[in-house]
């Protein structure tokens, strides 16, 4: 390369010069902002404008007014709703204290926890729903275990017992990951803090610990209502007639190739009442005044 | 606000092992009520260790722990009554700077009524009144110090805890701090044990310091004690700057000061401390700012030992010049006051070093892979 | 060597590199002799479209490799779900030239234009008088049946031998199951059947009368299973003693000594098509694989690998007697069954959908 090379002193020139170019920010994003327009813009279009395609062309709200008019559909996002919330409240449950052991344990007990929570991960949805057929069913694994302790079978298999419990192992891991991550970023100088200032163990636990812990709980709370709300395969497997989940409705419409146009309608109105539930949860809940103490 | 006045402490045989390894070995310690005592040592000499071990955040293997007269080894950290400020100060994120305040007060079941006057009055000693309503986010490193100092002080602790909490501050703001948190801790008369590895700030603000190494006390004294008079070459070493000497007693002057035959057979005297037979092979400190630069022709005015070397090399720190001077294959440090008058030597000069043989410091016995030779 | 298009001698390096373009499935043949590449390279390939698992197995080994062997045509197997295969034809962006689906996806494709005549004057090997039913836009391959399937350890001397009978719980009690919509078809027939609907009177359907026999049974059914995997494992573990259940499904638990075994009687038999989409990139291959599949040796391999039934009435000359009374499509079975009416179900499956969700909840 000579010195005369006009290139690089050109472009320095304009650099300086010119303002109004596109921030180099802009740029790198571009990318990423085309592929996310495509992958997801685009498609949810399209199931919107197939939700509202009258079959000979045109707009029609048919299959939106048949939602609304089969009350079964209806039922069946409410059983949705019902299930996904408690398999949150239940992975809260399991999960909380689970995290909490996995952060405070001694590292050999901590990584053994992580590696049972990561196997569930690892494993796949099918083949774990399989092994809860075999666990759970009358002559399965856990009834035999009750019968020989001299106690009556237990009906855990198509019916909603067996969706949450399905559904509560195959989501556990997401919560636990969520909870630990915002739990290991908990300085535990504060605990200490909190102990030397006069708190009992369950006390720094309650006013430090726990509300340092919210983001967590929130997060990994909407992780697994949100998976959950699509779930289809376990409850499909698992459950009865009475665990219709929409997605399971969805998928049969979609698979079959019965009618999109009422599978994305379907689609949307879970959307569409996900997304209320959040603004809800978010009006009702108020997750920053739950987080900040005052006196 | 007024203080409970402070609380003595003793540590007796304190000692802790994880497994194999001693992180302190059976430390045994006397702080009277109101003093303020520091833990000073390199990292991993079981100062903090110590501290946790008072708190009661770490389990003593070995040992007693006494607040006054009440054994508290086995008493959970919140039952100890001692204050803390840790070293990344410890303010809990999600309360306001009231209710971090006033968690101590209401973890220990005080009057609702008495958190706010109480909190206006600690903010007030810490100099920051009307910050309640602030997040700890929203203060700077020194005003977070500030509340942790407020906070561990608030429910009139006799014992206060200090864990290097000046670590995180830039070296301004360190002194002033230095001067706040000792105003405080007299104004309280509170019993302070202060941890650090800044010997500076130990000499500034403690009223006697523990020189620890390797989970033992290898000295505890004043800061005059441990700087004019330092047990060893470790102390002498780690606090402040020395010139070590070793040689071989070889006789005694008139005025008690004994006569020393070094490396090289240069002859120096010092002065003994405790007995010290002829024949021994001792160790001996020797302050840089303790070696006089004397002029060509001049003559030393009462010191008993001069030596002449070569400058070696010249290190200007403002208000003061260090010369390293080369005598035969020992290596001095001189520091001498800028603006003492007379030329500033330059590399490769001759001069001599006069300096008083009761400044001479014998050391104890050098412990085994101590350096006691030149530096 | 030589290159068609220029005529020119092409190296051996380029020959080489045109080999290994030829892409996985042949290789997964094991396909190694120089003059066996040549031929697949000149007569191109066939996109199948399958189901995966199992059946494409037994497709592999009794066509796509005899096939293959005899024409050069490599076939690449395309397992796709019938969701995916939606989105491509109405993408426009064909891949696939046949497509083995069941009749109820076929039909529901023709519907929407989607499926390219078949030209049976291409047909050299096959003689179409031997299939039923051959359509302008499908061939029948194969069938499988829906059948009563029972535990022998319940019922060790007497079986319910007719829906009327499975309905009849205080003179065969146990739980039972049937097929949930997600499956295929909900057992509509079968409650009509119960019902007392004569087997050649079904269709058209009477839905009303159907769910209201449904509703009958409903309390003891422990599951309406939406997948052959779980109704077998039902059936298998014993979480019922009674239910429909694909012939395949219970013939392989027969096979491994389960206490199960099949009543054929009144069972349905459903189709397995050909069929080639519209845009087929190698339309003539298409027709050519047709034309291989449907012969009667190919036919009776698919069936004794598979245990679906062949279409073609001469291929029960290669199949032995054991093997054919396992068969949906044996003559001793045909008799005591009869076919879905696949047509009838796409027009009116929508419709039964509504239906079918609000019945599962009580309705």
């Amino acid at each position: 390369m000579s010195q005369s090379s006009p290139f690089v002193p050109a472009t320095a020139a304009a650099m300086g010069r010119r303002s109004r170019r596109p921030p180099l920010a802009l740029c790198l994003l571009l990318p990423a902002l085309l592929l996310l327009g495509f992958v997801f813009l685009y498609p949810m279009l399209d199931i919107v404008l197939r939700s509202i395609a009258a079959p000979r062309g045109g707009v029609s709200l048919a299959h939106y007014g048949k939602i609304i008019a089969q009350p079964a559909y209806l039922r069946v996002f409410l059983i949705t709703f019902e299930i996904a919330l408690s398999v949150t409240v239940a992975t809260l449950l399991l999960g909380y204290p689970l995290a909490y052991v996995l952060v405070t344990a001694r590292r050999g007990i901590a990584a053994a926890i992580m590696a049972c929570v990561l196997l569930a991960f690892f494993t796949d949805v099918l083949v774990r729903t399989y092994a809860w057929l075999v666990i759970l069913g009358p002559e399965g694994a856990l009834n035999q275990v009750l019968r020989a302790l001299g106690s009556a079978p237990l009906n855990l298999l198509y019916n909603r017992y067996g969706v949450l419990l399905g559904m509560c192992y195959a989501l556990l891991p997401y919560m636990v990951l969520t909870l630990y991550s915002v739990m290991r970023g908990i300085d535990r100088n504060l605990l200490q803090a909190a102990r030397n200032l006069g708190a009992s163990d369950w006390r720094a636990f309650r006013h430090v610990f726990l509300p340092l812990s919210l983001p967590g709980i929130a997060g990994g709370s909407l992780l697994v209502f949100i998976l959950a709300i699509g779930y289809f395969i376990t409850p499909r497997l698992l459950g009865g007639a009475g665990d219709q989940m929409i997605a399971m409705v969805i998928e049969q419409q979609v698979e079959l190739g019965v009618d999109w146009g009422f599978a994305s309608a379907l689609a949307i109105v879970l959307l569409a009442l996900t997304i209320l539930g959040f603004l809800l949860y978010d009006r009702l809940v108020g997750l920053k005044s739950l987080f900040e103490s005052k006196i | 606000m007024r203080g409970a006045g402070g609380a003595a402490l003793r540590l007796e045989g304190l000692g802790k092992s994880y497994g194999g390894v001693t992180a302190v070995a059976g430390v045994s310690l006397a702080v009277h009520a109101g003093e303020f005592v520091t833990l000073l040592g390199p990292s991993g000499s079981g100062k903090t260790t110590t501290l946790m071990m008072i708190a009661g955040f770490v389990a003593p293997s070995a040992g007693e722990i006494m607040i006054d007269s009440r054994p508290v080894a086995r008493v959970p950290p919140e039952k100890r009554g001692l204050g803390m400020v840790f070293q990344n100060y410890a303010l809990f994120p999600h309360m306001t700077v009231a209710a971090n305040i006033a968690f101590p007060l209401k973890m220990r079941g005080w009057p609702r009524a008495e958190w706010r006057p109480r909190v206006a009055r600690a903010l007030e000693m810490v100099k920051l009144p009307g910050y309640e309503e602030r997040f700890p986010r929203q203060l700077s490193g020194g005003q977070q110090q500030r509340v942790a100092l407020a906070r561990a002080l608030v429910f009139e602790p006799r014992v206060l805890l200090m864990d290097e909490p000046l670590g995180a501050l830039d070296k301004k703001l360190r002194e002033h701090m230095q001067a706040e948190i000792k105003r405080i801790q007299r104004a309280l008369g509170v019993t302070v044990l202060y941890v650090t590895h800044d010997q500076e700030e130990a000499l500034t603000m403690s009223d006697r310091i523990v020189v620890m190494r390797d989970g033992r006390i290898e000295q505890f004294g004043t800061p005059v004690e441990l700087y004019e008079e330092p047990a060893n070459a470790f102390v002498a070493d780690f606090i402040g700057e020395s010139n070590f000497l070793s040689g071989t007693v070889v006789g005694f002057a008139p005025d008690g000061s004994a006569e020393l035959r070094g490396a090289g057979g240069r002859r120096f005297r010092a002065a003994p401390r405790g007995a010290v037979a002829a024949g021994a092979a001792v160790a001996a400190a020797l302050r840089p700012e303790r070696l006089r630069l004397m002029r060509n022709g001049e003559e030393s005015s009462g010191e008993e030992n001069c030596w002449e070397g070569r400058v070696a090399e010249i290190v200007y720190l403002g208000e003061a010049i260090k010369l390293r001077v080369a005598v035969d294959e020992l290596t001095l440090t001189a520091k001498m006051r800028n603006g003492d008058g007379g030329p500033t030597p330059c590399p490769g000069d001759r001069v001599r070093l006069a300096w008083r043989a009761d400044h001479t410091v014998l050391l104890g016995t050098p412990q085994p892979g101590e350096e006691a030779g030149a530096p | 060597m030589t290159d068609k298009k220029t005529g020119q001698r092409i190296s051996r390096r380029q020959a080489l590199r045109r080999g290994l373009r030829l892409g996985a499935g042949l290789a997964a043949f094991g396909v190694a002799s120089g003059r066996f590449r040549r031929a697949a390279a000149d007569a191109g390939k066939v996109v199948v479209r399958t189901g995966g698992g199992a059946y494409e197995e037994a497709l592999r080994k009794a066509i796509f490799e005899p096939f293959t062997a005899a024409t050069g045509i490599q076939v690449v197997p395309f397992a796709t779900n019938v969701a995916k295969l939606v989105a491509m034809v109405e993408s426009g962006n064909i891949e696939i030239d046949v497509a083995d689906l069941g009749e109820f996806t076929t039909v529901t494709f023709q519907n929407k234009g989607a499926l390219a005549k078949i030209d049976k004057s291409k047909f050299t090997r096959t003689d179409l008088a031997d299939l039923d039913p051959v359509r302008d836009y499908y061939i029948g391959e194969n069938t499988y049946a829906t059948v009563l399937g029972y535990n022998k350890d319940a019922f060790p001397t007497k079986h319910p031998q007719s829906w009327a009978e499975f309905w009849d719980v205080s003179a065969f009690p146990g739980t039972r199951m049937l097929e949930d919509m997600g499956a295929e078809y909900p057992n509509l027939e079968f409650a009509l059947l119960a019902d007392g609907v004569p087997m050649d009177k079904l269709y058209p359907l009477d839905v009303p009368r159907a769910f209201k026999k449904l509703r009958a049974i409903r309390p003891h059914i422990a599951k309406w299973w939406d997948s052959g995997a779980v109704s077998a494992q039902m059936l298998a573990s014993k979480q019922t003693v009674l239910g429909s259940i694909w012939s395949g499904r219970i013939q392989a638990l027969v096979d491994a000594n389960a206490p199960v075994a099949i009543e054929w009687n009144q069972s349905s038999r459903q189709l397995q098509t050909l069929c080639i989409l519209k845009g087929a990139p190698n339309l003539d291959n298409a027709h050519k694989y047709i034309d291989f599949a449907l012969q009667p040796k190919q036919q009776a391999e698919v069936a004794r690998l598979s245990g679906y039934g062949p279409i073609n009435r001469k291929a029960f000359d290669h199949i032995d007697a054991a093997t054919a009374d396992k068969l949906p499509t044996s003559p001793q079975h045909l008799k005591i069954s009869f076919a879905t009416d696949a047509s009838w179900w796409v027009a009116h499956r929508a419709e039964i959908a509504d239906q079918w969700q609000s019945f599962l909840l009580g309705g």
